[in-house]
């Protein structure tokens, strides 16, 4: 009964880590993942959780009732904004937290949300065209300056989907990056009257860690001193990679 | 008025696009488009008729968070997947591409000049966004409060 009971815990802190990892990668704040194991863990008997998140680590050590302790660690590696699994995966944690599913159906619900929300690749270029439009007139462009923005979003769509994720975030954000400014170079030869700062931020918009660099001052601001500034770094680095990639393209261009 | 009443709704349908890139739920779409506009609206308000870049981004995500949390509590859905959508007209892009463009360049007036932009929008974010959690958080915690007595 006892062994059964010290399955039962463990599951259910494994779980928990998944889970909180699975939200990090979709996108959620450190503060959720945090709070999602550590509701979990408690929902199962956890006496005292000790839950530490940095962004790309979530690491937890949970003690129960008979006093055994269970300690894992899970590396993250963030992609992007999945607000669908999001939603889904906060679901299943209440789910989980109100008993209303048993561990092992949680488990295979957990592994079905593993796989990334599927989307059309003619609805990603679609969508990408239309936000690339809206903010280069938003930011003062002309519908010239959108149409070559919109060219530029394109490339940077089907360049975000034909890298792989191992080339790293820096060399994908370069490249997308000498992607739109070889666009703007090549659009300022044809039409000189082109914006070419205009163009050029409607196009990364797609790519640019604003909502990144709040975050990161929210986390600072919070007492999060390391996950605040690991994040604040990372959003700085994405910056000059899409500055130098930018700048190099256009360069190029003009002089070719 | 009028101009800051387009320049919204072109944020807006920008945020709609990025709903569809971040996977947003149709469903919540309705919601995101409402809180859109009014966060953009009122970023735009405050910054042509009081030239307040830090006010303007801080009432914005002010109201960007309370909305959120609001129709969170009412839909049954994570705050963050309302607000990350709503959050993008804020995105300071122009200020920290001609930051940059400074840094390039090497042309410190202009990077000094936007990165001040830059950083007062980012923290106007980042402030707003802390002051109204922590409201909210409290609101809800006095509510639960009163239940359980």
């Amino acid at each position: 009964m006892q062994l059964e009971r010290k399955e039962q815990w463990e599951q259910a802190a494994v779980i928990a880590l998944n889970l909180g990892r699975q939200l990090l990668i979709c996108g959620a704040d450190v503060k959720r993942a945090e709070d999602t194991a550590e509701r979990i863990c408690r929902s199962y008997g956890a006496q005292t959780t000790e839950i530490f998140c940095i962004g790309s680590l979530l690491m937890a050590t949970v003690e129960w009732s008979d006093g055994s302790t269970f300690t894992q660690v899970r590396n993250i590696t963030r992609t992007g904004y999945d607000l669908a699994r999001l939603e889904a995966l906060n679901n299943l944690s209440r789910d989980i937290c109100d008993k209303t599913v048993t561990l092992e159906t949680a488990r295979n619900r957990l592994t079905a949300l593993r796989t990334p929300s599927a989307q059309k690749k003619i609805v990603s270029y679609l969508a990408a065209i239309v936000a690339v439009t809206a903010y280069t007139i938003f930011f003062g462009g002309t519908w010239t300056d959108a149409l070559v923005a919109a060219i530029g979003g394109i490339l940077v769509t089907a360049l975000e989907a034909i890298l792989p994720e191992k080339a790293g975030v820096m060399m994908r954000t370069v490249l997308c990056a000498v992607a739109v400014g070889i666009t703007v170079g090549v659009g300022s030869l044809i039409y000189p009257a082109l914006q070419g700062d205009k163009v050029m931020i409607g196009s990364i918009m797609l790519m640019v860690p604003g909502l990144m660099v709040a975050g990161s001052l929210r986390d600072l601001l919070n007492g999060d001193i390391i996950a605040g500034s690991l994040q604040l770094v990372q959003a700085v680095l994405i910056a000059l990679a899409l500055a130098l990639g930018l700048a190099w393209a256009a360069s190029w261009t003009v002089i070719a | 008025m009028k101009e800051i009443f387009w320049l919204s709704l072109l944020a807006t349908i920008g945020t709609v696009a990025f709903s569809v890139i971040f996977h947003l739920p149709a469903k919540r779409l309705p919601v995101v488009i409402i809180g859109s506009f009014f966060t953009s609206f009122i970023q735009l308000y405050m910054d042509a008729e009081a030239d307040q870049m830090f006010t303007g981004a801080m009432l914005a995500t002010l109201f960007a968070v309370w909305f959120s949390e609001v129709f969170a509590r009412v839909l049954r859905t994570p705050a963050i997947v309302i607000l990350t959508p709503i959050l993008i007209p804020l995105v300071p892009g122009g200020s920290m591409f001609y930051t940059m463009q400074g840094v390039l360049l090497g042309n410190m007036g202009q990077f000094r000049q936007y990165g001040i932009e830059t950083a007062q929008v980012g923290f106007g974010i980042a402030f707003g966004s802390m002051v109204a959690t922590a409201v909210a958080r409290l609101i809800t915690e006095g509510i639960l409060a009163r239940k359980k007595s």
